[in-house]
């Protein structure tokens, strides 16, 4: 078998050890993102399937108590737990009505709770973002190196036939490669993400003035 | 609906994804081995031979292949079966005009304004060279007139101030006497000669097992290498190529001690990354 027969295993042993590293760093980051592209999508899909199955909950019962109940089953809802906070400082209030407006309280309530929800959704999605936009530039950074390397060698040999410089420069780029086949499905992952996030977020907006309307009305 | 507390995606925990992501990974990594290693099997292609369609006797700037058995029986060049028909004492001349035309051609892909003296050489040489076989008229006239042509070769060339050395080697198996051995300082002293124009770095390559190059080189009485013929190759190319460089530069080697009688020699070396073993 020729030179120019390299298999990746090949590669990697021959790889030096900066690019090595580089090549670790990269399966690492791969490894974290699709790790949280998998964990994410499971959630976020949850999240709005059970919202939405809350929502036909919510508009078919007439009495909070009711919703609440038949909120037990979205537990893994955004727009459900939003609910379940704000019923519960509902009771709260009636239980011990103080000076403050009751009305304000629950609202209080909600908004705490929404951005909980939208603080849980968005965690370690950041992380994708940042491997979409690093991964790249870490796997150049092998590149280059493993380049430079490449051409010490030529130099050493004083021949620049394309049996001598072919595979430096083939596994140099095998960084290139891996650093971009870390950041694609990390920078698809990101974009997808942020949308759904975003759809949940709107929706708690939305919904958090009826939620607080409806305990109240329960209330008296 | 799903009920809440349901076994669903949401409540693994992201250890149990992390632990998905890295064997999806393992899969993946292996998978793509996997497929390159089916890839070689099925994709396996005859090694390409590089073949020179104008070629002299003498000193070989591609003699390798046509040291090789197939190539040389393989090679569709023109000039070739004229340069086989030697043999025959008669038309010993036959090649000699094909041998004046081709040298003008070599030099036309390295561009020099010596040409005219080359032919001019090579024209007095040859009208010398007629003489000499006719006087001998022996039958081994064959060789006579290789080692004068390789030998005009060789001077043309340093005349051309170093020019026009390449050639393909004719591809016949020459019987040498073999003489001699690790002890036999002229065979010692062509070693050195060799190591010292050979230009090899054993850091770039991968694999250093299996790594040796079998070489018998024919050595005409007057020290110019006449063939070169490569009896096992090493995988790497790149080791293959620094073999037949350094044989090509060390090319004329010094001339036979008197006590060889025959008129040339076949000597045995083998090229390993540690150095040339004889």
């Amino acid at each position: 078998m020729s030179d120019s027969q390299i298999g990746i295993i090949d590669l990697l042993f021959q790889a030096g050890p900066v690019v090595l590293f580089v090549l670790v760093v990269l399966l690492l980051f791969s490894v974290g993102s699709w790790a949280i592209i998998l964990y994410k999508f499971g959630a976020v899909r949850s999240s709005m399937n059970e919202s939405k199955a809350f929502l036909d909950c919510f508009f078919e019962s007439g009495s909070a108590d009711r919703i609440f109940s038949e909120s037990e089953k979205f537990r893994n809802g955004s727009l459900s737990k939003v609910f379940r906070a704000a019923y519960i400082e509902n009771r709260a209030v009636a239980a011990s009505p103080g000076a403050v407006d009751d009305r304000l309280r629950i609202a209080r309530a909600v908004k705490r709770e929404a951005n909980l929800e939208a603080k849980r959704l968005s965690s370690l999605v950041p992380f994708l973002a940042t491997v979409g936009n690093t991964a790249p530039f870490i796997g150049l950074f092998g590149t280059v190196w493993g380049i430079m390397s490449a051409f010490q060698n030529i130099g050493l040999v004083q021949s620049a036939s394309l049996a001598v410089v072919a595979p430096g420069i083939s596994e140099a780029l095998v960084a290139t490669a891996a650093g971009l086949a870390a950041a694609i499905p990390a920078v698809m992952g990101y974009n997808y993400f942020s949308q759904q996030i975003g759809i949940i977020e709107r929706d708690l907006e939305e919904f958090a003035p009826e939620f607080v309307a409806v305990c109240l009305h329960n209330q008296s | 609906m799903r009920k809440s507390g349901a076994p669903g995606g949401q409540d693994k925990t992201f250890s149990f994804w992390l632990a998905v992501a890295a064997g999806i990974h393992v899969v993946v990594l292996f998978g793509l081995v996997g497929l390159q290693s089916l890839n070689r099997v099925q994709s396996f292609k005859p090694r390409v031979v590089s073949v020179s369609l104008l070629s002299l006797p003498g000193t070989g700037g591609s003699s390798e292949k046509a040291g090789k058995k197939v190539p040389a029986a393989a090679k569709p060049a023109p000039r070739k079966p004229a340069a086989k028909k030697v043999p025959e004492p008669a038309p010993a001349p036959v090649p000699k005009p094909k041998a004046a035309k081709k040298v003008p051609v070599e030099p036309a892909s390295k561009p020099k304004p010596v040409k005219p003296k080359k032919e001019d050489a090579l024209a007095s040489a040859l009208d010398r060279l007629k003489k000499g076989v006719e006087q001998k008229k022996s039958p081994s006239a064959d060789d006579n007139l290789k080692s004068a042509l390789s030998r005009l070769k060789a001077g043309a060339a340093t005349s051309a101030s170093g020019t026009g050395g390449e050639a393909a080697g004719t591809g016949t198996k020459g019987a040498g006497s073999g003489t001699g051995g690790l002890a036999d300082p002229y065979k010692a002293a062509v070693a050195g000669i060799i190591q010292e124009n050979w230009e090899f770095s054993g850091s770039l390559l991968r694999n250093t097992s299996g790594m040796e190059v079998f070489v018998r080189i024919r050595v005409q009485a007057n020290g110019t290498i006449a063939q070169i013929v490569f009896d096992q190759r090493s995988p790497s190319e790149y080791l293959n190529n620094s073999v037949k460089k350094a044989l090509e530069k060390s090319s004329p080697l010094p001339p036979f001690p008197p006590e060889y009688g025959s008129p040339q020699e076949w000597i045995g070396f083998v090229f390993t990354p540690s150095g040339i073993e004889q």
